[in-house]
């Protein structure tokens, strides 16, 4: 059992401010000497945007320490029929080539493929903790999606088991055949042992993110995200995963005499609410600040307040 | 005297053996084929969902399977002595 956890994810509905806290979060990371990855997996990307750089796929190194990518599901869906199209081209005939690259874009165009690609490239990050990283920053997409995407691993596992059981059955109806006759012989079948190594993967990660990663669920002290967040929260200890304190993001100042200061009297009944139903799990208040928090300093400023995050 | 009908006895037995196995386990074997192939079509149309219009759940992390399956159907069918099989796209 890891005391830190290496691996991060900052989820919560869209506009809470994630990417940002992902952000901070990791600069103070970077800031404690710790090789710190931030990557987003939000198809609307906005990472870039927080670092002022241009993010692609591959890491980019954006301070000290700290590097950034944006990943995309479509991206490593492209890259992998591609793979698959030049390792096929080794090992069949070049008439059915055309079929093969049909039956691979149609399959690409299934629901889900996405997420499930970027789960794989996920997967390939979440490899390299221990090894190139010290510390892994997950911007997710809006919850819907990052709940799916932490629970593909248990979805996915059983129907790969049917297939490869499926597969054992015919061999082993071969093999009885073959045995009657008496030309038994043992062959590899390619097939089986993509399906083993496909699902040894799946569970792999789903061990790792039980063990290794930690959710962060972001929401702003506001009536309706509230009940969102509680369910989201019973769907991922369902899941196994571990969750930090809620983070309250952008509490009004209580010593405001103006607008805000009433507005804040509206958000001390949500954060009571918040309080009492977090229970254990805890809540981390971070106050509105006034900046656009897209320099350092303010980022800095920011993770002072996620300090206790930690 | 013992040996010649120990020996006699083995060779009715061969006989018996012989007829057993074409009566019983030749029809077996072919239904045990026959099973196979039907076992190996499932599994086919399982992991090729998507082009019989179903969505297929896990379409992504069967990728790599395709190939194999689509070079085994363009084996079966050059066995069943078609040069081309299905329309465009489906073989060749």
């Amino acid at each position: 059992m890891l005391l830190t956890r290496p691996v991060r994810f900052f989820g919560g509905k869209g506009g809470v401010g994630k990417t940002t806290l992902a952000a901070a979060f990791g600069l103070a990371q970077a800031g404690r000497q710790l090789r710190t990855l931030v990557v987003s997996t939000d198809p609307a990307h906005s990472l870039g945007d927080v670092f002022g750089a241009e993010l692609a796929d591959e890491p980019r190194e954006v301070a000290a320490h700290l590097w950034a990518a944006e990943i995309s599901g479509e991206q490593q869906a492209r890259n992998r029929v591609e793979e698959i199209i030049e390792d096929a081209h080794a090992a069949l005939p070049r008439e059915v080539m055309p079929a093969v690259r049909r039956h691979l874009e149609l399959a690409t165009d299934s629901p889900g493929t996405v997420e499930s690609a970027l789960l794989d490239r996920l997967t390939q990050l979440v490899a390299q903790v221990g090894d190139r990283w010290d510390r892994l920053v997950v911007d997710s997409a809006p919850t819907g999606h990052m709940l799916r995407l932490l629970s593909l691993p248990a979805l996915l596992t059983p129907w790969i088991e049917g297939l490869a059981r499926q597969r054992e059955r015919v061999r082993g109806m071969d093999r009885m055949v073959a045995g009657m006759t008496g030309r038994a012989q043992e062959r590899a079948d390619p097939l089986l042992e993509r399906l083993h190594a496909r699902r040894e993967r799946l569970e792999n990660l789903g061990q790792r993110l039980r063990d290794e990663a930690a959710v962060h669920l972001v929401l702003v002290p506001e009536l309706l995200p509230l009940a969102e967040t509680l369910r989201t929260v019973e769907s991922l200890t369902q899941a196994g995963m571990r969750l930090r304190p809620l983070i309250v993001n952008r509490v009004l100042p209580d010593d405001d005499a103006g607008l805000l200061g009433k507005r804040r009297g509206q958000q001390d009944e949500v954060l009571d609410r918040l309080a009492a139903e977090a229970g254990e799990l805890g809540v981390l208040w971070v106050p509105m600040l006034a900046g656009s928090l897209t320099t350092g300093a303010e980022l800095t400023e920011l993770a002072e307040h996620l300090a206790a995050a930690r | 005297m013992f040996a010649r009908a120990w020996s006699r006895l083995v060779a009715a037995w061969r006989r018996v053996e012989a007829g057993h196995d074409e009566v019983f386990v030749a029809r077996w074997r072919q239904g045990l084929r026959r099973e196979a192939r039907r076992q190996e079509d499932t599994m086919r149309a399982l992991v090729m969902l998507e082009s019989l219009g179903v969505d297929n759940p896990v379409a992504y992390e069967t990728l790599e399977l395709i190939p194999h399956l689509v070079g085994e159907l363009h084996e079966w069918h050059q066995r069943m002595g078609q040069e081309t099989f299905g329309d465009p796209g489906v073989c060749c």
